[in-house]
């Protein structure tokens, strides 16, 4: 840390380097182990508790399982198949509820943000759509589609459609006024502005809501599983609930985080690929 | 001072480890506080004044049998010495299969036993892991997949009453979609789907998986699909399903539908459901448990005995008290309560169970580790 001394005589400030000024090599180093034993440490702490709770008979293993036996339930259940079927089920779902729901939000954020009259035609519905319960509608796209997996990929579009629009057409909005008038200084026509402006500009914030979308994608599709079908990860949860087979629904309950973790970070790395210009996460945050 | 710093966020993981591995051995992750339950002594059993016919043997599986029934008022009340109270729990008290017990609330029937019932709408599931906590006290459902491996977990819960069976006029069960222009058989249903409320652990599955063996199907040879009770009757009538276990009282609305036609019900006389107790019940509250046996079986004999549904007025009250719409019981047939529990009925729940996968283990476990039919012994006096 810098240390300064104030000389009363004179009203000299003398500030002296720190140690991360006089070695940021090491500094960093500090600074990245201590995030990793932090990053890596906490959730240990937490699992290494909840053993300790189950194993120690501090709370009845059979109604909490230990890691280490939802680990062992997980890992038959991946040897006899029986967990893939749900995985690739829900997998599938989201991936194909997720695709439809970004392509149909980022056409109409693109549009809305861009053309008033659009905006003006369509927020107002969209809007009053915004605030039904998704699941809500789940009885209407079971009615519109049949049994099959039309519903469920529905709800996950729909769903994750309304986040995608609302970020698309409030970054396209709220690019700024700045990067609009250097662009009409380069000269550029309508589509040149929408191209090298106001999409590079709004392509971070539109990646923000896909990650936030993702994770909402598999929160719909195992409450949709659950009240329809036969087969994911919610169905696996929330039968295992009722037959009372609790380690098997822990299984379902980590895989889901897993997934929803994995899907929620390849988005984000996607989104740092193609918004290079972006700052990460971790540079948003030392700022 | 830095140094101390770094290493104390680095012991983090290093305590964690350290715990983890102090908790894989310390101790056995298969058993639980509960796993060893045993239920208290039942007291001994005293003949009842109005009972003498208030038991059948349950090794009597004839459909025509006639249910157990006492006086009318009998057994007559025997107040706890203090007053206790019982947590009840039920996924749907909006239902007539759980009248007597809502009944017996309305009418003091409870109050005359110095007990005091609380009747709390929870899910199933929740309840069965409520009940098996000791958070509540009895759960009035059924003996479905959930409590069979809850047992099996080792967890103090036993199915004491029955609830009762469907009337002969009943048509309750497997309803099915015409195939090739003529009424569908149980036989036609391979390789079709069978959309159900209740998912694979439900106890009806016993009938189901019954009456596809009896017809040279196994249970594999149907898609169960789990549907939400009112997209249920719609899914069979735009033939998004082939067929459908429907319940009370929606196959009313089927009966005049061409081109549907009932197949097959619940077995005549013998009940599916009913009263599970907990451990507070099995063990410390049991007098409790007797006294809310005693209530509800008093309850069936007094206002339940047969067809209750012939007099207009007591469908009225029994409106206000169940909060169904009176046209809505008038409906279907009146259910033929009964507190019994069949002989072997738990074995061949269990069986199902196994076959459609929803049981953790695969041989029945003995019927007298999760029936206790001494409550209802005691109430009735049933000494033979």
């Amino acid at each position: 840390m810098a240390r300064t001394r104030l000389f009363a005589a004179e009203q000299v400030l003398v500030r002296e380097p720190g140690r991360a000024e006089r070695n940021p090599v090491g500094a960093a180093r500090r600074r990245a182990v201590m995030e990793i034993s932090l990053a890596a440490g906490v959730p240990l702490v937490l699992l290494g508790l909840w053993q300790a709770a189950s194993g120690l008979g501090w709370i009845d293993s059979r109604l909490y399982p230990s890691p280490t036996d939802i680990v062992a339930t997980g890992a038959d259940m991946l040897a006899d198949g029986t967990l893939w079927g749900d995985i690739w089920h829900t997998t599938a779902r989201v991936l194909a509820g997720f695709a439809i729901g970004t392509a149909a939000g980022i056409l109409f954020g693109l549009a809305m943000g861009s053309v008033r009259l659009i905006q003006v035609a369509l927020e107002p519905t969209l809007d009053a759509l915004y605030v039904v319960p998704k699941l809500a509608l789940l009885p209407i796209f079971l009615t519109m589609f049949g049994l099959g997996e039309g519903p469920k990929i529905a709800l996950v579009a729909v769903t994750v459609f309304f986040f995608v629009w609302i970020s698309t057409m409030s970054a396209i909005i709220g690019v700024e006024e700045g990067y609009r008038e250097a662009g009409r200084c380069f000269g550029a026509n309508r589509w040149q502005m929408f191209r090298h402006v106001l999409v590079p500009a709004a392509l971070p914030q539109m990646f923000v809501a896909m990650r936030v979308a993702a994770g909402v994608a598999f929160l719909v599709i195992i409450a949709a599983e659950f009240i329809v079908g036969e087969n994911g990860l919610g169905y696996l949860i929330f039968q295992s609930r009722a037959l009372f087979i609790n380690d098997q629904m822990f299984v379902g309950i980590v895989v889901v985080a897993i997934e929803g973790v994995v899907f929620a970070e390849l988005v984000r790395l996607i989104g740092r690929r193609v918004t290079r210009w972006a700052p990460s996460d971790h540079d948003r945050a030392r700022a | 001072m830095r140094a101390r710093r770094r290493g104390r966020v680095l012991l983090l993981p290093l305590l964690s480890v350290s715990m983890l591995l102090a908790a894989c051995g310390g101790g056995d992750s298969d058993s639980g506080p509960d796993s060893s339950f045993t239920p208290a002594s039942a007291g001994p059993v005293q003949a009842v004044a109005g009972c003498e016919n208030g038991w059948t043997d349950p090794a009597d599986l004839s459909p025509d049998r006639k249910p157990a029934r006492c006086e009318p008022n009998t057994p007559a009340p025997v107040p706890l010495p203090e007053r206790t109270k019982l947590v009840v729990t039920a996924a749907t008290p909006k239902a007539e299969f759980i009248a007597p017990i809502r009944w017996a609330i309305a009418h003091g029937e409870f109050e005359k036993e110095n007990l005091e019932v609380e009747l709390r709408q929870v899910p199933a599931a929740d309840g069965l892991n409520l009940l098996a906590q000791g958070d509540t006290d009895i759960l009035v459902g059924s003996p479905d997949a959930g409590f069979f491996n809850a047992v099996n977990s080792g967890f103090g819960v036993r199915w004491v009453m029955g609830n009762f069976s469907a009337p002969p006029e009943s048509k309750t069960g497997v309803w099915a979609r015409d195939i090739d222009g003529r009424p569908a058989t149980i036989a036609d249903l391979k390789g079709k789907t069978m959309a159900s409320v209740l998912g694979k652990g439900s106890p009806i599955m016993y009938p189901i998986v019954q009456a596809l063996e009896d017809n040279g199907l196994t249970f594999g040879d149907v898609t169960l699909q789990s549907l939400p009770a009112a997209d249920v009757v719609t899914a069979l009538i735009n033939g998004a399903v082939d067929a459908a276990w429907i319940l009370d009282p929606l196959w009313t609305e089927l009966e005049d539908k061409p081109g549907l036609s009932f197949l097959s019900g619940q077995p005549p006389g013998e009940p599916l459901g009913g009263v599970l107790f907990g451990p507070n019940v099995l063990g410390e509250k049991r007098a409790a448990g007797e006294a809310f046996t005693r209530a509800v079986v008093r309850t069936i004999n007094t206002a339940f005995p047969g067809d209750y549904k012939a007099d207009p007025a007591f469908v009225e009250d029994l409106s206000k008290v169940i909060e169904l719409p009176a046209d809505q019981i008038n409906r279907v047939p009146s259910l033929i309560f009964d507190w019994e529990i069949r002989g072997g009925t738990a074995d061949r729940l269990q069986e199902a169970l196994i076959t459609t996968g929803a049981l953790s283990y695969s041989e029945p476990l003995p019927e007298n580790e999760v029936v206790d039919r001494s409550f209802y012994e005691v109430a009735v006096g049933h000494t033979s």
